[in-house]
């Protein structure tokens, strides 16, 4: 009985203002709401059926999947690069982890902001460079197409991403002893072999964390397409927090957005599931 | 380790301590100093009975316009409370595209504010939530509103009026002076014929380096499309019974028309994405030459000479220009959004601040700071006398058409006809399957 | 690794990829910086301008004057410092007891905090601002800490209980044989030698607090009460945005916390790997 008193304020934090929220929107996707955002009676599927009748519900699913793989996918083999990288001792190398720190010392907010500037077709930094160099002929569409508009979404994901990865690999790899490398050498271990058999295997802890933790970051993420697409062009290039918000506030259909948000709980979960199915089979 | 620790919490105390010294010292400015009190003691022993928690307040939720909305309404605030003690006002200014979802918060919650500007009524009305204006404006104020303006939000239902026009603006045809004079242009164009001859002319002229036409299909505007090519055409949102005619034949030419112009390379490449404010931008910078947009763009461009003309109509089809007026409602919350019914006083308290707020002398400050047209006569009538180069809007004005907001699923069709509007520029839907879809679409 | 030195390849294989990294990712920030030294007529030239025709290095003066960045930064500070103390007090002695009492039903209670790390506050919205409103909370900073602290709860208990596991047990009975309850023992043996784990957590928790924006967006209705997110976000307004202010509160907003991560850098992830990675 002794735990739960230790455990108490945490949890009467979690219930007061995580769980009754989650309640709420249990409430309204299974409830008839007026548009001005009123419950009306509950025990409806409505607001599902709303929901998968939309023509680019499909591609918001999809996108949100191809969002979270490749964003956290990338900057994993980036970030393991890097941290090998960063954890040489060369000349500058201060400078480059301060460079590093600073898309996470930065708001979301700020970071999509900057990049709906850069990559502005008329006026924007990006083109104004490219052109200056000679590069391009021509000011180039960045944000016109979904495919491109979503790659260059992702690409401010990966930058984002990456310095809470490297650093935490990077603390992974200073708790990895020496004396192993020291042996490896002695026995005639190459470059790869230290690399493959005994630097990620033993970074695996750590590399599990960061994928764990930033597939749920991603996944939820929500300002970068907010900011720079909102999801267009036709809806194509939005992710289930950006769809969920549109349909609240652009459609006025707080029931299907609520519906979305159970969906999008449903799709963590199974993840979850699966991460920790398989956590378990590696340690037995 | 321990130092770091260390230093973490001594930085979060010596933080903490300076908030509190922040909120005291503010608190501090707050009260009157010894001097002020004594020369305005008799001021306030007076007002004292209203100030000790009988203070009728007035929540006013507005929406943020340009930065100087918030200076300019909180003076009106300010002059209200000095000229009727006992009556506060509680302002809060919320940027334009966050508005809605404050409101929506707000309302959800049962906390619905006094004074909304913003959204459309219809959605609240069915909930039974916006007071009837006949009982909450005076009756003075509810004639010096434009007849038409008020009609467009009359419920389709009932027939009564739940919102009160806030402000409007105009959109009109846009002409960049500099190259039409380049080109050899003398006039706006004013029927389709003479845009297609314009935009041939520039293109000609400029090798393509310069946008002759600009459309703007993007989330935030797409909607305008209907008003701007369909009406002109002879087309439309609705027809007189209010229901919805987004698929009829007008609007398909008149968006293929569009897109015809689009397709010539005549336009901006991205009407999806290009905002109004991107392509005023361009225009400015004269890389576009014509477009349709607010009136207020001029003034947000000084030094960009500009001819103005109506949005050009298809003289096959129709024998005039349709103007597209836009307008911003103010609604008013009754009890059944706010947890409780206003008292009589509270009620004459909203009136008499809405009779203050629209009084033409100072309303039509709001107005020029703003570069926006009022919605009463006699704001317009001022206004024409000490701003005469917008009496010209007024008088487009009087006659504009507005968007049919007072259909309750007004929005959730918009978003539909954007996000198709999109998929045709993105050569996925010809412009019938995207008017026919959105037509489907409604339920 | 040893051995470096026969790699020259190798060298400049590093020189170049930390070079590449890190001039991306400072691009947006010289974009940012030299765009707060424009005005608004350089800033939309088309085609872009690189570099200001004039630089106007009083931007940074006016933007104290023209807006209340310092309310701004005050409650931005106010939610992180409050958010962060709030969640590390609740979670320590939780993160404890999950990691070293034994109770019925620990296992399930300790997935289902660590499932509410899922709710992302957007998919909450409207959720939040009912419950909030109906604790009085709307519209104030302490319902944003409040907030703040329940939604990195989940992540703070989760990295701390790690971190307790790996604290030998000896410790802690050696300090009850003296005579400390398990009160002191924690702050006195235990607490201490977590401290990786919770500078850790409090950096996170504080980044969370910072950039903290769609609570903010939903609940607070004050303009005295703005973050600076909140402010930054009004200069996109309904005649066009302002981006000089936009860059310049921005970098403004950014130096501080770039400055308090690399005091902390050796720290800033210690404590995941130290204890989070058997969570």
């Amino acid at each position: 009985m002794d735990a739960y008193l230790w455990l108490a304020p945490c949890l009467i934090l979690l219930i007061l203002f995580v769980l009754m929220p989650v309640l709420e929107v249990f409430r309204m996707a299974f409830s008839k709401i007026s548009p001005a955002n009123l419950l009306k009676e509950f025990g409806t599927l409505e607001n599902f059926q709303y929901l998968f009748r939309q023509k680019v519900f499909g591609r918001v699913i999809l996108n949100t999947a191809i969002w979270t793989v490749a964003i956290v996918g990338i900057s994993i083999v980036l970030s393991i690069i890097l941290a090998l990288v960063l954890n040489e001792k060369f000349k500058g190398r201060a400078f480059h982890r301060t460079v590093l720190l600073l898309p996470w010392a930065t708001s979301l907010l700020i970071t999509s902001a900057a990049w709906k500037y850069i990559l502005n077709t008329e006026y924007g930094a990006l083109n104004a460079l490219l052109l200056k160099l000679g590069l391009i002929k021509k000011a180039i569409n960045y944000l016109g197409d979904p495919v491109s508009a979503f790659t260059w979404m992702i690409i401010v994901g990966i930058v984002v991403t990456i310095p809470f990865m490297t650093f935490t690999l990077l603390s992974g790899l200073q708790s990895i002893s020496e004396d192993y490398y020291e042996a490896a050498v002695i026995d005639g271990a190459n470059f790869w072999d230290k690399l493959f058999k005994i630097t990620l295997p033993l970074l695996r802890p750590s590399i599990n964390v960061t994928i764990v933790l930033n597939v749920i970051y991603v996944f939820n993420s929500f300002a970068i397409v907010n900011t720079i697409t909102a999801g267009a062009p036709a809806n194509q290039t939005h992710t289930i927090s950006t769809y969920l918000y549109y349909l609240a506030f652009n459609k006025n259909k707080y029931g299907a957005s609520a519906a979305l948000s159970l969906v999008s709980f449903v799709i963590l979960s199974i993840f979850a599931v699966i991460y920790m199915k398989t956590q378990m089979k590696e340690e037995t | 380790m321990k130092k770091v620790l260390a230093l973490f919490l001594a930085l979060m105390m010596v933080l903490s301590l300076f908030t509190a010294c922040a909120k005291q010292e503010t608190t501090t400015t707050a009260e009157p100093t010894p001097a002020e009190t004594e020369t305005e003691a008799e001021q306030t022993t007076e007002e004292a009975p209203a100030a000790s928690g009988e203070d009728i307040v007035i929540n006013f939720l507005g929406a943020q316009y340009s930065d100087k909305t918030e200076p300019y309404l909180k003076q009106v605030c300010a002059d209200f409370e000095a000229a009727n003690p006992g009556i506060k006002v509680n302002l809060e200014i919320v940027g334009w595209d966050n508005i809605s979802s404050r409101a929506t918060a707000l309302v959800g919650a049962g906390q619905a504010p006094d004074i909304y500007n913003g959204g459309s009524a219809s959605e609240y009305v069915p909930d039974g939530l916006l007071y009837n204006v006949k009982d909450i404006v005076s009756e003075e104020l509810q004639a010096d509103f434009y007849p038409s303006f008020l009609d467009n939000n009359r419920d389709i239902d009932d027939g009564e009026v739940y919102a009160v026009p806030y402000l409007a603006s105009v959109r009109a045809l846009y002409c960049n002076a500099k190259i039409f004079k380049e080109v050899g242009i003398e006039n706006p164009p004013k029927t389709w014929t003479e845009v297609e001859e314009a935009c041939q002319k520039i293109n000609d002229f400029y090798n393509g380096d310069v946008y002759a036409w600009g459309i703007d299909a993007t989330t935030t505007e797409g909607q305008t499309m209907v008003a701007y090519y369909g009406w002109s055409n002879g087309g439309g949102y609705v027809d007189d019974d209010f229901n919805y005619t987004i698929n009829c034949d007008a609007n398909v030419e008149g968006y293929e028309w569009a897109y015809k112009l689009y397709e010539n390379g005549w336009t901006n490449k991205n009407p999806s994405m290009e905002t109004r404010d991107d392509m005023q931008k361009l225009f400015a910078e004269n890389k576009m030459a014509m477009l349709v947009t607010a009136c207020f763009f001029p003034a947000l461009y000084p030094d960009t000479e500009m001819l103005i003309g109506e949005i050009p109509y298809n003289d096959a089809n129709c024998s005039s220009s349709s103007t597209l007026g836009v307008q911003d409602g103010l609604m008013m919350f009754n009890g059944s959004a706010k947890g409780g019914e206003d008292s009589p006083e509270k009620k004459e308290a909203i009136k008499k601040f809405l009779d203050f707020f629209f009084d033409a002398d100072r309303y039509v400050q709001f107005m020029i700071n703003e570069g926006l047209l009022p919605s009463t006569q006699s704001g317009a009538k001022r206004l024409a006398e000490i701003a005469p180069e917008q009496a010209a809007y007024i008088d487009i004005l009087a006659g504009a058409k507005f968007y049919a907001r007072n259909l309750v699923d007004w929005r959730d069709v918009m978003a539909n006809l954007i996000a198709n509007e999109q998929e045709m520029f993105a050569g996925n839907m010809t412009a019938k399957e995207a008017l026919d879809a959105t037509q489907a679409e409604i339920g | 690794m040893p051995g470096r030195k026969k790699h020259k390849l190798g060298r400049v294989f590093l020189y170049l990829f930390a070079w590449l990294t890190s001039l991306f990712i400072l691009y947006p920030y010289i974009v940012m910086f030299l765009g707060s030294l424009k005005d608004l007529q350089t800033m939309y030239r088309i085609p872009g301008t690189l570099l200001p025709e004039v630089w106007h290095w009083e931007n940074y003066v006016n933007i104290w004057k023209d807006i209340p960045l310092l309310t701004y930064f005050k409650n931005s500070f106010i939610v992180a410092v409050f958010g962060t103390a709030l969640c590390i007090v609740c979670a320590v002695p939780g993160a404890y007891a999950l990691a070293r009492m034994n109770f019925p039903g620990k296992k399930t209670l300790m997935s289902l905090i660590v499932m509410t790390q899922m709710f992302s506050p957007v998919v909450l919205m409207v959720g939040i601002y009912r419950a909030m409103s109906n604790f009085g909370l709307a519209n104030s900073l302490v319902g944003i800490v409040l907030l703040v602290a329940a939604f990195n709860q989940a992540f703070a208990v989760w990295l701390l209980s790690g971190t307790f596991a790996t604290i030998s047990k000896e410790l802690e009975e050696a300090a009850r044989i003296d005579g400390c309850n398990k009160l002191s023992a924690m702050i006195r043996i235990i607490l201490p030698l977590a401290a990786p784990g919770i500078v850790t957590a409090m950096t996170f928790v504080f980044i969370a607090g910072w950039n903290e924006y769609t609570l903010a967006l939903i609940l607070i209705g004050d303009s005295s009460l703005k973050t600076i997110n909140l402010g930054i976000r009004a200069f996109f307004g309904y005649t066009g945005t302002e981006w000089w202010y936009v860059f310049a509160a921005s970098i403004l907003a950014t130096l501080p916390i770039l400055g308090f991560f690399r005091i902390l850098e050796r720290h800033l992830t210690g404590g995941l790997t130290a204890g989070g990675v058997k969570g």
